[in-house]
């Protein structure tokens, strides 16, 4: 009889301390922290140029090359949608490449205490031609609407991994780390299979999108977006330098040349040049993690330089430490200063 | 020395009756088939509404880019291209490495055989 309690005790015990850990490391106050370090990480220019570059040094992963691409994430105020809300757009190539047409969306963020997670509810937004830039225009956030037409109900649910944020996607409401649409323009089954990690400075974005055969409904279906050998692509975010640029000849400015003032991040930001007599070439600035000193040691090394549209060959380089505030070029035709 | 001599003869007719037969031969089945992942953003006729993508509506012979009130990508209006079946081959590879800039957001066809018979497909509408 006292060998039988003991072991009831005991299993007991066991099963309360499987469980407590579950539970410490989700509890209310701590995903309030989670909700305010998302809320305070998330939102900036990020560009993937860092990683292309990479993989043109290292070697690409299996797949191939990564394509380059421009996000920004921004925090909007439309409380018509919700009190924690980030707006984000992709562009193709860089900021200044087209808008990637239904990744406009806007991130509804809450703190759900029966998921015992961060949820984030990407949710596509209506009209997003008119609404382009939708963060920096006060006039068009009163104007954004989610699609209706949209028939995914996904949320990546974010808790906390060591220093990262991290947050699989789920059907809304319901266990498991993958996201099965319908839409509603095609009828189609879709399965979303993504995992967001979020750092202070950086985002690996894994997106992995399958179409299913209504003849095989058992199955998850074909990859249509996203990549076979699920690298994850790395976001990388930029700090705002105000750039001065002037034309120069025989090392004197340029009659009528007056000083063009622009915003670069230091992630791949970049001018074209054309305005400069230097058609064909850009400015840009990057923070590029490179294998110095020691192969061992990769640390960001901050560089201006201008770079030739063909091959993106670099014509002139000037370097800086990486959190350097000042990074100038003077080449034959242009002086550029870069500050932050 | 007869086997030798039709197998020389048969490796040398091989490519070229190969060639003949993809060009000519359309699997519509599989082509339809295949478009279900295009249908996703793509309509097939001008009747629809457009979704993420333009209508392929006559897109065999046509310029690329070129459908009115669609806003492409400069990459793609730029491109020059005329789009026939050899044309898609090559885009619906990989079509970001195929023409970087692109907006399209699919990953491709690995199957030359899938993306014949899709490009064929398309020929029909």
């Amino acid at each position: 009889m006292r060998l039988k309690l003991t072991k009831i005790i005991s299993l007991l015990w066991l099963v309360f301390f499987s469980q407590t850990p579950a539970l410490a490391s989700n509890s209310n106050p701590e995903l309030q922290a989670v909700l305010r370090d998302l809320m305070t990480w998330w939102p900036g220019e990020y560009d993937t140029l860092a990683q292309v570059k990479i993989e043109q040094q290292q070697g690409a992963p299996p797949d191939g090359p990564h394509d380059r691409q421009y996000r920004v994430f921004a925090r909007v105020n439309v409380p018509h949608i919700g009190e924690n809300v980030i707006y984000g757009e992709v562009h193709s190539v860089n900021k200044d490449g087209p808008l990637i047409k239904g990744q406009q969306v806007l991130y509804i963020v809450s703190i759900d205490n029966e998921q015992q997670a961060v949820v984030v509810r990407g949710r596509r937004i209506k009209d997003g031609a008119l609404h382009e830039q939708a963060h920096l225009y006060p006039e068009k956030l009163h104007t954004l609407e989610l699609d209706s037409a949209y028939g995914g109900n996904c949320d990546f649910r974010f808790r906390r991994y060591g220093r990262d944020l991290r947050g699989w996607l789920a059907n809304a409401g319901q266990a498991g780390t993958v996201c099965t649409m319908q839409s509603k323009v095609t009828g189609q089954t879709m399965t979303w299979d993504a995992d967001w990690a979020i750092t202070p400075s950086e985002i690996w974005v894994f997106d992995n999108g399958y179409l299913q055969n209504p003849a095989q409904p058992e199955k998850l279906g074909r990859l249509f977006a996203g990549r076979e050998d699920r690298v994850a692509e790395r976001l990388y975010k930029g700090r705002p330098f105000t750039c001065s640029i002037r034309g120069i000849a025989d090392g004197k400015e340029l009659k009528n040349s007056a000083v063009r003032t622009v915003v670069l991040h230091d992630r791949g930001g970049e001018l074209n040049l054309g305005d400069f007599g230097s058609a064909g070439h850009k400015l840009r600035l990057l923070r590029l993690p490179q294998p110095a000193p020691a192969p061992e040691y990769w640390a960001d090394v901050l560089t201006l330089s201008v770079v030739a549209d063909v091959q993106d060959k670099t014509m002139m380089e000037s370097r800086a430490t990486p959190w350097a505030r000042t990074v100038k070029l003077n080449t034959d035709t242009l002086q550029a200063r870069c500050k932050i | 020395m007869k086997t030798i001599l039709l197998a020389s003869i048969l490796v040398m007719v091989q490519p070229v009756f190969g060639q003949s037969v993809s060009n000519t031969q359309c699997n519509l089945a599989v082509g339809e088939e295949v478009f279900a992942l295009c249908s996703a953003c793509h309509t097939r006729s001008t009747a629809e509404p457009a979704r993420e993508g333009p209508s392929l509506f006559g897109v065999i012979g046509r310029k690329a880019g070129s459908v009115s009130g669609y806003k492409f990508s400069p990459a793609l209006s730029g491109s020059g291209w005329t789009w026939d079946e050899n044309m898609l081959n090559q885009f619906l590879k990989n079509p970001r490495q195929a023409l970087p800039g692109t907006t399209m957001t699919f990953i491709g066809l690995k199957s030359e055989t899938e993306r014949r018979a899709v490009a064929c497909y398309m020929g029909t509408f």
